[in-house]
């Protein structure tokens, strides 16, 4: 079929679509109504491996941790590209007492005014504040404190595991992660009253959203090659990252299903069509339209169809997910509140990604593909005569 | 010429099997106006669509004008229809989503005829059967008088070599339906070619030459 007659046919198909207005609406309808909703539902899957992201990664470790960075090396040089923030943080084991009580721990010296910015962990203090610059003060987790008969203001005493000073410390506040990592065996406390300005120290780097940590990794490792390791949330939260993983399977799995019954849709309705207008198919046949030509009109008229009601419903899809993620997301938090990847916030931000936003309409149109054939293969075996005869 | 050889068609049906055509042999000298007359049930539709390509016989050969239609592949067959054929039939010919003069233009862009040839063709067409007021129509607008004169315009659009009508008048009142004869008769001439028509109307069967009497399945001597 040269150039010209794909032209010609693909006008023939668009006159039939023009011409079947109500129909081609209702079929319309059905395709625009799948791919909106499907765009939703997969922005909404985004949003939600977002939020459990967000929750855990922002609580406290960062999407990337670095392990004993020297003191050449500052915070200021790890803010690369797609860096949102660098927080630098000393880690000290030891023994925190109160009276007779003890608890091995590993405390965390931390820069507050920073912390602060970038995790949440003070939206789950149950008790006082954070800790503040230069005092010698302790945030210590719920679970520590009921093992140390602590309180806010109460006095405790901590003995570096390596013999120097030892500390005493003042509960500025108490926290409650359902964590189990951030609710035993760590406490923090001001980097400057631990006196670790100086020495080796650890960071947690947070990025901004949609980075890959893996690609500021390389970047850290080109830029120090083999010296110093970096990991990302995914290696230390497998279960986070199969989550996800599971989350895009599931949706993918739920698109194709979709779609699947949609196209089997179309397909009858266009069967339907066709019987409808069988008698014409039969006078095409009979004026010498062949089998190749008669199966590119039915797809043409598929595509149309499919691509204008793909389109449109593509863009209702981003509307309803920017209304939805403009106007406060959907608050889930009734249902994740004892669930530890929503331990800061349950509201979800629907967000369009490539897989979000190109899955379901991709989908549509290659089922819809599909679908066509059987119809048009319905077609192409019947015989003119018997086409003519039946109605 | 068209050629039909011991053509037999049968048909299974909740009857059991009905034998439509039974051993034919006929031939039509080319330029003909030929009719095809018998009782309903006769036989006169399936031997237009066998001659049309329409309906592969059981048995038996039909050659158009010197080509042994049946033995073509089908895409074969469909081009030999595109060149060389134009079927009116009884009704419901038009395409419903084309207008008037798209219907009249189908065949000629088939046949590769398009721009200002087209054009010029249909319009021709359209002053001949007196409807160029309706060329931007769509079918369901028409009269069923007209509908056949468009159907009609658009079957000898790419100047076939045979016409094939299957009962063209009979959803129609006697004097429209002899004035789309009488068309027929006309354009068919215009264009040099081969008319033949399946029909009930006495009238119309004085104005052919050669008539074709069929009665279950069978020829009867012709009367011309």
């Amino acid at each position: 079929m040269n150039l010209k007659a794909i032209f010609f046919w693909s006008r023939v198909a668009f006159s039939f679509l023009t011409q079947s207005g109500r129909a081609t609406m209702a079929l319309s309808i059905m395709v625009v109504t799948a791919v909106s909703a499907l765009i939703f539902l997969s922005a909404m899957a985004v949003g939600v491996n977002d939020a459990m992201l967000r929750n855990t990664v922002e609580l406290f470790s960062g999407h990337i941790v670095g392990y004993d960075l020297p003191d050449t090396i500052g915070p200021e040089d790890l803010a690369v590209k797609g860096v949102k923030g660098v927080l630098k943080r000393v880690f000290l084991p030891g023994v925190l007492s109160h009276d007779d009580l003890g608890q091995s721990l590993m405390i965390c010296g931390i820069m507050p005014d920073r912390e602060q910015i970038f995790t949440a962990l003070k939206k789950r203090i149950i008790a006082g504040n954070y800790p503040q610059n230069n005092r010698a003060e302790i945030l210590i987790s719920q679970l520590l404190a009921e093992a140390l008969n602590a309180q806010t203001g109460t006095q405790l005493t901590f003995k570096p595991k390596f013999p120097s000073e030892v500390f005493r410390l003042t509960v500025s506040g108490i926290y409650q992660t359902h964590i189990e990592n951030l609710d035993r065996g760590i406490a923090f406390m001001p980097l400057d009253s631990i006196g670790g300005k100086n020495g080796p120290w650890s960071t947690a780097v947070f990025l901004n959203t949609g980075v890959s940590p893996e690609k500021v990794i390389d970047v850290y490792q080109q830029k120090w090659p083999g010296r110093y390791r970096f990991e990302s949330w995914s290696t230390l939260m497998p279960d986070l990252s199969q989550l996800i993983d599971l989350e895009y399977l599931s949706m993918g799995i739920v698109i194709l299903l979709v779609f699947g019954v949609v196209a089997i849709g179309i397909a009858c309705s266009f069967i339907i069509f066709i019987i409808k207008n069988m008698r014409e198919y039969g006078i095409m046949k009979a004026m010498g339209v062949t089998d190749g030509e008669m199966f590119f009109v039915i797809v043409m008229k598929v595509v149309f169809m499919n691509a204008i009601a793909s389109s449109i419903g593509l863009l209702l899809g981003c509307l309803i997910t920017y209304v939805v993620s403009t106007a406060g997301g959907i608050d889930l938090t009734a249902f994740t509140s004892h669930n530890q990847y929503f331990s800061v916030s349950g509201v979800i931000y629907p967000r369009l990604t490539e897989f979000s936003l190109l899955g379901p309409p991709v989908t549509a149109f290659l089922f819809s593909l599909v679908a066509a054939v059987w119809p048009a293969t319905l077609l192409s075996r019947k015989k003119t005569a018997d086409i003519l005869r039946m109605i | 010429m068209i050629q039909m050889k011991g053509v037999t068609k049968t048909f299974a049906s909740g009857r059991g099997i009905i034998t439509a055509l039974k051993k034919v042999s006929l031939s039509i000298d080319t330029g003909r106006f030929v009719a095809i007359t018998g009782k309903s049930g006769s036989g006169k539709s399936t031997l237009l669509n066998c001659l049309g390509g329409l309906e592969p016989p059981d048995e038996g050969s039909i050659r158009c004008f010197g080509t042994p239609i049946y033995s073509l592949q089908r895409r074969q067959l469909s081009l030999f229809q595109r060149h060389h054929m134009g079927f009116v039939f009884q009704r419901g010919n038009l395409l419903s989503y084309l207008t008037v003069e798209e219907n009249i233009g189908l065949p000629l862009a088939l046949n590769g005829i398009t721009g200002k040839v087209r054009l010029h063709r249909i319009n021709e067409l359209l002053d001949r059967i007196g409807l160029r007021s309706t060329a931007r129509a769509l079918p369901h607008e028409l009269s069923m008088g007209e509908a056949q004169r468009i159907s009609l315009a658009r079957a000898v659009a790419h100047s076939p070599k045979l016409l094939i009508a299957d009962e063209p008048t009979a959803s129609l009142d006697t004097e429209t339906g002899h004035r789309i004869v009488e068309l027929m008769r006309h354009l068919g001439r215009d264009v040099d070619c081969t008319v033949i028509l399946a029909t009930h109307d006495m009238d119309i069967t004085n104005i052919a030459d050669p008539v074709i009497d069929l009665k279950d399945g069978q020829l009867l001597e012709g009367r011309k």
